[in-house]
């Protein structure tokens, strides 16, 4: 499954801590988020979509 | 459902009974096999769970003060795993659990062709904790 986290971390002028600190969960995992090797919980999900202001249908597309 | 709490699976509580659940069976065993006298392996058993809880111990003091540089283990380690790490600890025991299967059958084979049986249980924990830490490491690299 793809997303959009790491462009939209970037455009915030995030760092992966910082946002993995705001989400709840360690910096490997915001990591393996944008790389697209861990796709998250659906509370996970909705946490990203929320701190983001977006939906999950703009953050996360399926392959 | 909620998300105020999304990546915490210990609380503090079971961390702790844990760590004193892993000493009761350490030091138990330890005494099992010290009165059968084995002094020697009795306190290889106790230097072993008690480095196991240092270790232990020594993680769930990085991941609080220094939470950015702590890894998946030492977060599993410390009882504060997010949620990959859980998926991490997950998947790991589950290749170890068929490994285990796999070489509890192989193991058994192998006495029926002469092999002597205490050589092949008392090798068997080093062959599951090898197992278990590169099971953890290739499955942390991939997830």
């Amino acid at each position: 499954m793809r997303n959009e986290i790491r462009r939209l971390r970037e455009e915030r002028g995030l760092s992966q801590g910082s946002l993995g600190a705001e989400l709840g969960v360690s910096r490997q995992t915001v990591n393996s988020l944008e790389t697209g090797r861990y796709d998250p919980s659906l509370p996970l999900a909705f946490t990203v979509a929320r701190f983001f202001g977006l939906s999950l249908e703009e953050i996360f597309h399926v392959d | 459902m909620s998300t105020d709490h999304p990546i915490t699976h210990k609380s503090t509580a079971a961390w702790y009974l844990g760590i004193a659940a892993g000493l009761t069976v350490a030091l138990g065993l330890a005494l099992a096999v010290g009165n059968a006298g084995h002094a020697d392996t009795a306190a290889g058993i106790v230097t072993g769970g008690m480095l196991v809880v240092v270790l232990a111990a020594t993680g769930r003091l990085r991941s609080s003060r220094a939470a950015d540089r702590a890894g998946t283990a030492t977060r599993l380690a410390a009882g504060r795993p997010d949620e990959r790490d859980v998926r991490v600890h997950q998947g790991s025991l589950a290749i170890l659990g068929i490994v285990s299967v796999i070489l509890s059958g192989l193991a058994s084979a192998a006495t029926f062709l002469g092999v002597d049986a205490t050589t092949i249980v008392r090798s068997m924990p080093f062959a599951l904790l090898l197992t278990a830490v590169v099971a953890f490491v290739v499955v942390n690299r991939r997830t």
